[in-house]
């Protein structure tokens, strides 16, 4: 059994670790349109109409695709002075009743925004600007990074039973 | 439900969780949710997905990601060492010159990237060794290097002066501008103390020895080293400025600049890029996804009425409008010794902003004075970011106690420079009055 759950912990660890690899990559993207978008208005004379847009899009599906890696990274700031105090079977037991709130914030950004992305496709909206691109890609991108951030957490409550139980993982 | 008991529930139940060790950005996204449901019902909570996905489509925040991008980079490429070796060349002869040269690459570092780690971290493994070789004393040593790293959130490109800005809906922009002469001057007392203790006390600061002094030439040869950091501060800086392009697109072509610098000093290679990516990734996401849970938080708390409800108490109080910017002030200091930086500015920001505009406080003012005691958070125990980067890079025998004793002087010196801001605000904010005229 807890063979088990081990494997799948590493396997949803796996998949946050390749897709925030992946995502990080959009960085370079971003520097080359934004610096591309400077180069077209000065050099060849003439804005464009679609970075400034294309270049928020980007960042937001950094941001929102990278949640589940720095989550598995154990990069999410938190207060830790007094958390830190406890043992590691303490705070696993802490964490495991805070995984209510985390379940609860999330949960919603996955329901609602998944609710708020099927809206957008099935009317196939599009942004009510010059370039007007279809914005339903992109509001896909928060009911993903919201499962994704939902599976990391489900694997962290996974893993802090095991310590729980065990008292080691 | 009343308005006070809600305030009060509100952060009672803030506090209660930030203590139980959950990552603030879930913190702050939980409450939210909690009480819109119980406010409002459930169909409120699409304000949640609507708060974030209007975070995600802000191109200015699109800065963060790139402005510590361009940190790691320099970090990672030679720039530091090579300007070490321009201070060394220069400054060595002098009493306490290399812990004053620190300082002053501190500075250019911070008008590089927007972050402290670059600095605090670079300096850290380059100057340090080298001056307590030199038989500088330890206290200078870690003092100069902690306080100049926490020099990078002032002088502008600022990550937490977007953060501030986003909030407070004032420009990035005037924002930068204002944090320029303030920097400066922190810089340059800085730089004064550490001149007049090596002046005063032989044996703190010693200069090099005449047969390690360099002839003129030389001299002359290494300021090779400040050539590059130099043009890409004029680049990012020049171009915010003069308004040739939004901070985000500076930010961009800083980004780009600092893969050149790598490339040119020889220490760009695939593990650097792609490990700069990675590292960029997770500090980015840690920023934003508290910036998440904070603009649902923010939108919730304006939402219940708590800002008109504490603004009406404090125009109330019989003191002075200064008294109670000295008590914000002082709070922000308690806050700083708990919590990092980042996070005090994205929860108090929506608290504390309207109502210093209802006691007639110039908002960008009120920003850098926020920034430079947010300064003194990442200085203060037991919770201070340059204080543990310190711990892990100075030698065994220096204790956490030598550290803080190290730190208390260049503390007091931020203080002293935030009264200098409170009675002269017009030493911030006369830049950005040019600049916009």
């Amino acid at each position: 059994m807890i063979a088990l759950i081990k494997r799948l912990v590493r396997g949803i660890d796996s998949i946050n670790n390749w897709t925030g690899k992946i995502a990080s990559f959009l960085i370079p993207l971003l520097i080359g349109f934004e610096t591309y978008e400077v180069i077209s208005r000065y050099v060849f004379g003439r804005p464009t109409i679609w970075i400034t847009e294309l270049s928020a899009m980007i960042f937001g599906a950094l941001i929102l695709l990278g949640g589940g890696y720095t989550m598995y990274q154990g990069s999410m700031a938190n207060m830790d002075i007094v958390y830190m105090k406890f043992s590691e079977r303490g705070r696993a037991i802490i964490d495991s009743i805070t995984f209510l709130f985390f379940v609860m914030f999330i949960g919603v950004l996955f329901c609602k925004g998944g609710y708020m992305a099927w809206k957008s496709l099935i009317n196939l909206e599009h942004d009510s600007t010059e370039w007007a691109p279809p914005l339903y890609y992109f509001k896909m991108t928060l009911p993903v990074g919201a499962f994704l951030l939902l599976m990391q957490g489900f694997a962290k409550f996974l893993k802090d039973i095991i310590i729980v139980i065990k008292g080691e993982y | 439900m009343d308005v006070g008991i809600t305030t009060l529930i509100l952060f009672a139940s803030l506090v209660g969780l930030l203590i139980t060790g959950l990552p603030l950005a879930i913190v702050l996204g939980a409450i939210a949710v909690f009480f819109t449901y119980f406010l409002w019902g459930p169909f409120a909570l699409m304000a949640i997905p609507a708060n974030t996905m209007g975070v995600m489509q802000n191109f200015i925040l699109s800065a963060i990601p790139l402005f510590i991008f361009m940190g790691l980079m320099l970090q990672k490429s030679k720039v530091a060492s090579a300007m070490y070796d321009t201070v060394h060349k220069w400054a060595g002869g002098l009493r306490g010159g290399l812990a004053m040269g620190t300082v002053v690459i501190c500075m250019f570092f911070a008008a590089m990237t927007g972050t402290s780690g670059g600095a605090t971290v670079s300096m850290g493994v380059i100057a340090l060794p080298s001056m307590l070789e030199r038989k500088y004393n330890k206290n200078i040593v870690i003092g100069a290097i902690a306080a100049g790293g926490a020099l990078g959130i002032l002088i502008p490109p600022s990550v937490l002066m977007i953060v501030y800005a986003l909030f407070a809906n004032e420009s990035v922009g005037a924002l930068f501008a204002a944090g320029v002469f303030p920097g400066l001057l922190m810089g340059f007392v800085f730089i004064a103390y550490i001149a007049i203790r090596c002046f005063f006390q032989k044996d703190i600061g010693p200069a090099l020895p005449i047969e390690e002094r360099v002839s003129w030439s030389e001299k002359f040869k290494a300021l090779r080293g400040i050539i590059l950091p130099g043009l890409l501060v004029i680049t990012v800086l020049g171009v915010i400025f003069f308004g040739v392009a939004t901070p985000t697109e500076a930010a961009a072509i800083g980004a780009l600049g600092s893969i050149i610098c790598a490339a040119i000093s020889r220490s760009l290679t695939w593990t650097v890029f792609t490990e700069s990516c990675y590292d960029t990734l997770k500090l980015s996401c840690m920023i934003v996804w508290i910036i998440i849970g904070g603009s649902c938080f923010a939108a919730l708390y304006t939402a219940t009425g708590a800002v008109e409800f504490l603004k009406d108490i404090l125009n109330t109080l019989p003191v002075s409008k200064y008294i109670i910017l000295a008590g914000i002030q002082f709070s922000f200091l308690i806050l700083g010794m708990l919590m990092d930086p980042g996070a005090i500015i994205m929860i108090c920001t929506p608290v504390f902003v309207p109502l210093i505009k209802s006691l007639g406080f110039d908002p960008v003012w009120f920003g850098i004075l926020f920034i430079m005691n947010m300064e003194m958070g990442y200085l203060t125990p037991p919770f201070g970011f340059n204080l543990f980067y310190m711990k892990a890079i100075v030698p065994p025998d220096v204790t956490m106690n030598d550290i803080y004793r190290a730190i208390i002087p260049f503390v007091l010196l931020q203080a002293l420079c935030i009264i200098i801001i409170i009675i002269f605000p017009d030493i911030a904010l006369w830049l950005p009055r040019m600049l916009i005229h």
